[in-house]
């Protein structure tokens, strides 16, 4: 899957396609980073230290 | 053996190539199909490394950040350190306040004249720092912002928040605050390292609130009694403040709380001598004397 992605879908000479890997591997760390996660850790149970009845 | 392409063949030559190479890897069906979902696998462990170091780490930054603003705007809105005064020169008009006048809520057993928290009480919209709590164990320079409230929106953002259904330090009762133990800056991270008898200090614009550390526990997180007035019997009537502090236990764990009692021991009003644990905090010298003032 990863290997096609390089081969075949990134254009390009390699050096090329080694800088798309990096941008694109940073874009979605960032991605997740500040969307996905924070909108992921309401579920987790981490960030959860207050007592409460129940 | 096919002789070597020259490095800069042109484009069909170099598709030619490809199809080759590819024709050399070609697997069968079944091995294609699990080596794809053997990276879905790993892709999937990855993400949840991520996820890991998000909540450890990437959270504490904001929430750094967070608590420095916090702090500085504290400090910023300080109301200015008293003229030092000789006491007789005849007008106090100019003084500033008299540390001893200030208005007495309650009085300890041992004397001790708890000033109000007047200030403080005012202070409970979700932009404003009711306080500031200092623990010199956990660090010369940890000080914990006080928010009003407890939910992500107060204690996300650094610093520890207050319970609203507890009571006040001006007040016999219980002063809960909470924080974080492993995320969001961890403003707890270390509770577990206070001892008893340990200071913890409160500095508000009333004054500071003194305590001492007297009990540590480890409870369920539905066991709420830790925040009664009187922590140890719901049925008793208060009669002196307990601060305490609820985190997260174990580490990396939310199955159990760690709890820590505090109990006021003094008041210190605003004008009078700060504390010598506080007296490196420089704003604090602005609003209380540092002591052999004058």
């Amino acid at each position: 899957m990863y290997a096609w992605f390089f081969r075949e879908l990134l254009p390009g000479p390699l050096w090329v396609r080694i800088i798309l890997t990096v941008v694109l591997l940073a874009a979605v760390v960032y991605g997740l980073m500040e969307f996905v996660f924070p909108w992921l850790s309401e579920y987790s149970p981490l960030g959860d230290v207050t007592l409460e009845d129940g | 053996m096919t002789p070597p392409l020259p490095r800069h063949a042109d484009p069909a030559q170099r598709s030619v190539a490809a199809a080759t190479r590819r024709q050399r890897r070609r697997r069968p069906l079944g091995a294609k199909i699990m080596g794809g979902f053997g990276e879905i696998l790993i892709t999937l462990g990855v993400l949840g490394l991520l996820f890991v170091v998000w909540e450890l780490w990437w959270t504490g930054i904001e929430a750094e950040s967070d608590r420095q603003d916090s702090l500085d705007e504290f400090y910023a809105n300080m109301p200015a350190r008293p003229a030092v005064s000789d006491g007789d020169d005849g007008d106090n008009d100019d003084d500033g306040p008299n540390p001893a006048d200030f208005e007495v809520c309650y009085t300890l057993d041992d004397g001790t004249e708890i000033g109000c928290a007047d200030h403080m009480r005012a202070q409970t919209g979700s932009e404003q720092i009711m306080g500031t709590v200092y623990a010199p164990r956990l660090g010369e320079n940890w000080a914990a912002p006080i928010r009003y409230g407890v939910s992500a929106t107060q204690i996300d953002r650094g610093g520890v928040g207050h319970y609203p259904n507890t009571q006040w330090p001006d007040e016999p009762g219980n002063f809960a605050l909470a924080g974080h133990r492993n995320t969001n800056a961890s403003m707890l991270g270390n509770q577990d390292s206070l001892q008893i008898g340990d200071p913890i200090y409160v500095v508000s614009y009333d004054g500071i609130y003194v305590y001492e550390v007297r009990e540590r526990q480890v409870v369920l997180p539905n066991q709420t009694e830790v925040l009664n007035p009187v922590p140890s019997d719901s049925a008793a009537e208060a009669e002196f403040g307990v601060l305490t502090f609820t985190t997260c236990h174990p580490m990396f764990s939310n199955r159990e709380r760690l709890i820590h009692h505090a109990e006021i021991v003094d008041f210190v009003p605003i004008g009078a001598e700060a504390p010598a644990d506080l007296v490196h905090h420089e704003p604090i010298t602005q609003m209380f004397y540092a002591g052999g003032a004058g």
